[in-house]
């Protein structure tokens, strides 16, 4: 195995996953990531508060998932970048999204980008299917098509 | 499309033609290009759904039904970069909902949403794709989406030892 860059960012990775995801060691955390580490999740604005605010969510995911085990199918790197897909299996046993525990086991698909510099992880472009989740919970549902507004014809069409 | 901060300056053929499908298929609806770039054979995965069956042909009426409802559909790639025969693609796409999707008729509303996918080429197409997207913020931008709370009484956990 060398020890190039990328190399070694794949090895942090991999210690992320298994240690922190899966393993549930927080303390970690302070170890792989930069202190003012940016965390994008799907559409929402950059989580505020760097690794600690990260931390606080880490540690509200393991108590929703508690036994989450992950399935890692694509890690490569390229440069300072690692991209990685994640199948998680993990029994609901605590509150998240706002919906108390449902006790349902739930699937889901991750697919992130990580960025690093100097030996950690400073920003982070996570994308994962919400629905799917929350439609294992059986908490969801779509509205229908009488409920919805009118159709609007947009400016300029 | 508009490019900001790609990320690998090793750039290849299969970069470029991740970029030719964004701007020709995804923004413009011209699916010849499907043809062009990916397998016959080609194998779709999205988020925790079952493969797509029915390889290329299946795919392209996926995108057909897709440009019906987003026929404006802008594309800003934020990420491209690639390993090999591997390619990761971070998208935000800005489209306004104009034929139906996922069972839900015309809004006209504005919508915005991100998609990550990891594309494998071989003999210069794409044999496979794996792809992230949130589908709840697209149907909560819709408004088409009611989260209740659960029915059953939440789980006691299990005894831990």
């Amino acid at each position: 195995m060398d020890d190039s860059p990328t190399q070694k960012n794949l090895i942090l990775l991999r210690r992320f996953l298994t240690e922190v995801l899966e393993g549930g060691n927080l303390d970690l955390v302070d170890e792989l990531f930069a202190e003012n580490f940016a965390y994008h999740r799907n559409t929402k604005p950059p989580l505020a508060g760097g690794r600690e605010r990260y931390k606080e969510r880490m540690r509200r995911l393991r108590a929703a998932w508690p036994d989450r085990r992950d399935t890692v199918t694509h890690m490569f790197g390229a440069d300072d970048y690692v991209a990685v897909r994640v199948e998680s299996y993990a029994t609901h046993q605590g509150p998240i999204y706002g919906i108390p525990a449902t006790g349902r086991p739930v699937m889901w698909v991750t697919n992130g980008i990580f960025q690093l510099a100097e030996g950690r992880i400073t920003e982070a472009w996570v994308s994962e299917d919400t629905f799917a989740m929350l439609q294992q919970m059986d908490v969801v549902a779509i509205r229908p098509q009488a409920e919805l507004a009118a159709p609007q014809t947009p400016d300029g069409f | 499309m508009e490019e900001t901060g790609a990320m690998d300056p090793h750039d290849n053929d299969n970069l470029e033609l991740i970029r030719r499908f964004i701007d020709e298929a995804l923004e413009q609806g011209k699916l010849d290009v499907v043809d062009e770039i990916f397998a016959e054979n080609f194998a779709y995965h999205r988020n925790a759904d079952p493969t797509l069956s029915g390889g290329r042909a299946r795919y392209k009426e996926g995108l057909r039904r897709s440009h019906a409802s987003w026929p404006d559909r802008k594309v800003t790639v934020t990420h491209l970069a690639c390993d090999g025969d591997y390619v990761v693609a971070r998208i935000e796409s800005y489209a306004t909902h104009q034929g139906v999707y996922q069972g839900i008729a015309r809004t006209g509303r504005p919508v915005m949403w991100v998609t990550t996918g990891i594309f494998q080429f071989a003999e210069g197409r794409i044999t496979e794709a794996w792809v992230s997207e949130d589908a709840l913020s697209i149907l909560q931008q819709l408004g088409a989406v009611t989260v209740h709370q659960p029915d059953t009484p939440p789980a006691a956990p299990p005894v831990r030892f």
